[in-house]
């Protein structure tokens, strides 16, 4: 597990945090984790959290592996992203609060500030969904 | 409903069986925009979605689920200062019981904001 902070990988600041951790990174493919907590800005009042806020979930997660590696090419904050598309959204299920859900992204491409990447998400072992996104870097 | 008079608040809403259309304000006091970005207020493309899933509830009366996006665009950045009120237009088209397909666009006068094509469940 890797020990770092995640506001120094995303922009974002509460109450929009949504991903804990960014614990794994290899060249193009990175793993992250999010707790669902009550207070979410996404979960809705039976405990479920919303579609908006898994998609928020992957966005953010491809941003902290951008985060990281702009860290690691020394800059001293992390890029600002937004998303540009989101394309073959498949939803299985909308997680409940306390389950954690983990996320693989990798990378498809990167062209003129736009990273294509691919997200999947599960928690408790089973699928919540997978998308391809554009992000704007 | 999550985001209603919180993140954004209805002027009108017209709709029927197969289209619907919102006319909503953007609340610049949202508590979102204190980390999206802090003092550089935009809207998460990820809050557009949610405000349009709750105005179809609203327009179809009953909770759904977004189960499929096949594409959707966010083509400007949209704040409240900078779209203060907006259009949210929605056209349904019945799948199959219980399914349907969701064309939906956000703009004002001038400039789409977000253009969504998916499919929710009832």
């Amino acid at each position: 597990m890797m020990k770092v902070d995640i506001q120094a990988l995303i922009p974002q600041r509460e109450p929009i945090i949504m991903v804990d951790r960014l614990d794994k990174v290899e060249h193009a493919y990175a793993e992250t984790s999010l707790e669902i907590r009550p207070d979410n800005f996404f979960v809705a009042p039976d405990g479920r959290l919303e579609e908006a806020g898994i998609i928020e979930h992957i966005a953010q997660s491809a941003l902290a592996f951008a985060g990281y590696w702009a860290l690691q090419a020394g800059a001293s904050e992390p890029p600002v992203g937004y998303i540009g598309e989101v394309k073959k959204f498949h939803c299985y299920r909308c997680p409940q609060t306390g389950e954690i859900l983990h996320t693989r992204i990798t990378i498809e491409a990167e062209a003129e500030g736009i990273t294509l990447v691919r997200g999947e998400t599960s928690g408790n072992g089973t699928p919540v969904a997978d998308t391809q996104m554009k992000i704007s870097i | 409903m999550l985001l209603r008079n919180n993140y954004y608040k209805v002027y009108s809403a017209h709709y029927g069986a197969e289209d619907a259309l919102f006319h909503v304000a953007l609340l610049p006091g949202c508590d979102v925009y204190r980390g999206h970005f802090p003092g550089r207020p935009v809207c998460p493309g990820a809050c557009n979605i949610e405000m349009m899933k709750e105005c179809v509830e609203e327009a179809v009366g009953k909770c759904v689920s977004i189960v499929f996006i096949k594409q959707c665009r966010f083509t400007s950045l949209a704040s409240p200062d900078v779209c203060p009120e907006l259009d949210l237009r929605l056209h349904f088209q019945v799948l199959g019981e219980g399914r349907f397909l969701l064309t939906a666009t956000l703009s004002d006068a001038g400039i789409t904001y977000m253009e969504f094509k998916g499919e929710i469940e009832k």
